[in-house]
């Protein structure tokens, strides 16, 4: 196994006495889609938000590519190539599709109020255009590019999520419940999109309740319960480990 | 007759100035998310700063370096921007209610302050000796037809400064995480820093124009920039179309063009009085209707910024 790209040792998070995430130890190899699963309240979400910056962790410490990013605030650890999804369908509800996608693909530079007044953000905003107009293409959004995100029925409105954050041109992707609120007959089509950014050498860790999703795409997949990993392994290793048919099925096989 | 005339060109005077104050308020709430209820103390700040730096008499006041005007708006502008800056870095950390808290308060501790630094504002005396630009060139009545005129290519300025910015991609990050600062955050986007200097700007826009108000009320007292400076300019942007791009000016036409005609019914002085506290039953009025038919305002964000992907390529 090669140098893990994302590497949480000892990670603690108390909300009031209670450890919602409780000495969680995970390594995620690059270019792999790693999932995490486990019951509501299994501290999946809390994982996610310590590692991006959004909760600042108790105990233990965060490596991102092999720099430390504890305690980072968000917008640095996003800039270093680590961007994450929400649970619930978001983004920018007054902005057009196209323009959630263009946000997702700006740099700072041309953001910069000194960029407003003074002009220099033309050239960027072309190349960005360009490539928000392929992923639109690939993702079939064409026909709403210009359809404020407020009027989207939510299961487009996670597909924009998704085109705003691949624009960042993520190095390490985090899903929380990707497949949630998405049709069944799209969820073929995510794994596939999933798929297809591993092929591109972006790592994806996943978080999701569907099990049929889950072990269709991931690698290696790691089971939370109670705050704790309770077990990890590959998707075959994980559905025959009698501790994970307990916690799913309420008793021992 | 010419009375009439003479206060229709001064309604549209004020109009024209609240215009501007709604486009700045438009640029920080409007589309940077935060919430201003302290505009009228920023404008305090620029006017006071402006008429301390440019008086020449000494008569009870301790300072009175007598700048030239060009100097006492550079002055004004920058003493707005910087209490901006006072009062954004502790309160945009902690986004919503208490900016709106701080900056209430803040309107309110500038307007004690004017009131209670005697020697430096002349308390509630205040001061009404002092010239106006190109006064001297353009004499009389004609002044204020100039007057009117010079605040309108103003309101041009101001517009365009303000499309410039709104669509640029400053513009539309702006108005990306006011709605959503997570999201913005998770993109790499260092939100606060954008906020604060959003704010800033607005400081320093608001301090610019102050001037003009002074210039026009021609005098300045504390009561000049009392929470109804405030609620006005938020009545006409929220009437125009909050986060639009004409919706500032068009909402400050309408308003202040509606309330100060019922000034224009003639009657007796009892009447007068009635008349004079209907402005604020009509203001009320004109805020409900607009409420009820067309809540997101007359101008709208989404028509002000439909087809942004079409405009790269222009």
């Amino acid at each position: 196994m090669s140098a893990p790209i994302l590497e949480v040792r000892g990670v603690t998070k108390l909300f009031g006495g209670v450890a919602a995430v409780d000495g969680v130890d995970m390594e995620i190899e690059p270019g792999s889609i790693t999932a995490v699963i486990g019951p509501n309240g299994a501290g999946k979400t809390s994982l996610f938000n310590v590692v991006t910056g959004f909760e600042v962790p108790n105990e233990g410490t965060v490596r991102f590519q092999g720099e430390d990013v504890t305690g980072s605030q968000p917008w640095q650890i996003a800039q270093k190539g680590l961007v994450r999804s929400f649970q619930t369908p978001t983004g920018f509800p007054a902005l057009s599709v196209w323009e959630n996608l263009m946000v997702g693909g700006s740099n700072a530079r041309s953001e910069s109020l000194r960029s407003a007044l003074i002009g220099g953000w033309r050239q960027a905003e072309i190349q960005t255009d360009e490539r928000g107009g392929r992923l639109l293409d690939d993702l079939d959004l064409s026909k709403v590019r210009d359809t404020v995100l407020a009027d989207l029925p939510p299961g487009d409105v996670k597909l924009v999520d998704f085109a705003r954050q691949l624009m960042a041109e993520p190095v390490m992707l985090l899903l929380d419940e990707p497949a949630s609120g998405v049709d069944p007959g799209s969820i073929d089509r995510l794994s596939t999109l999933i798929r297809q950014i591993r092929d591109q050498g972006v790592t994806v860790l996943v978080i999701d309740h569907n099990i049929g999703f889950v072990l269709g795409i991931a690698d290696r997949i790691h089971v939370m319960s109670l705050g704790r990993v309770i077990s990890s392994g590959t998707p075959d290793d994980v559905v025959s480990d009698p501790t994970v048919i307990e916690i799913y099925l309420g008793r021992s096989a | 007759m010419p009375g009439v005339i003479l206060f229709l060109v001064g309604v549209i005077t004020l109009a024209g100035i609240y215009a501007i104050l709604a486009m700045i308020l438009n640029l920080e709430a409007g589309w940077a998310g935060m919430w201003d209820l302290g505009l009228a103390g920023l404008v305090a700040v620029g006017g006071y700063v402006f008429i301390i730096t440019t008086q020449t008499t000494h008569e009870d006041v301790v300072f009175a370096p007598g700048w030239p005007m060009w100097a006492g708006v550079i002055a004004g502008s920058i003493a707005s921007g910087i209490a901006a800056l006072i009062i954004g870095i502790p309160s945009l950390r902690v986004r919503g209610e208490y900016f709106l808290i701080t900056t209430l308060a803040f309107a309110e501790v500038i307007r004690q302050l004017s009131i209670n630094l005697g020697t430096v504002t002349r308390g509630t005396v205040g001061f009404n000796q002092f010239s106006r630009p190109f006064e001297s060139i353009v004499s009389g009545s004609a002044f204020r037809w100039f007057f009117m005129g010079m605040v309108w290519v103003l309101v041009l300025v101001v517009y365009l400064l303000m499309r410039r910015l709104g669509h640029s991609p400053y513009g539309r990050l702006l108005r990306g995480f006011r709605d959503n600062d997570p999201v913005a955050r998770s993109l790499g986007k260092h939100t606060n820093r954008h906020r604060i200097q959003t704010f800033v700007l607005a400081g320093l826009m608001y301090g610019a124009v102050a001037p003009l108000y002074v210039w026009f009320i021609r005098t300045v007292t504390p009561s000049l920039f009392t929470s109804e400076v405030t609620f006005v300019t938020w009545t006409a942007l929220v009437i125009g179309g909050i986060a639009s791009l004409r919706g500032p000016i068009i909402g400050a036409a309408i308003l202040l063009i509606v309330t100060e005609a019922a000034a224009l019914v003639q009657g007796s002085g009892e009447m007068a009085v009635v008349l004079a506290s209907a402005r604020f039953i009509i203001l009320g009025l004109v805020l409900i209707i607009v409420m009820r038919y067309r809540p997101e305002g007359l101008a709208q964000e989404r028509d002000a910024f439909a087809g942004a992907s079409r405009r790269l390529e222009a």
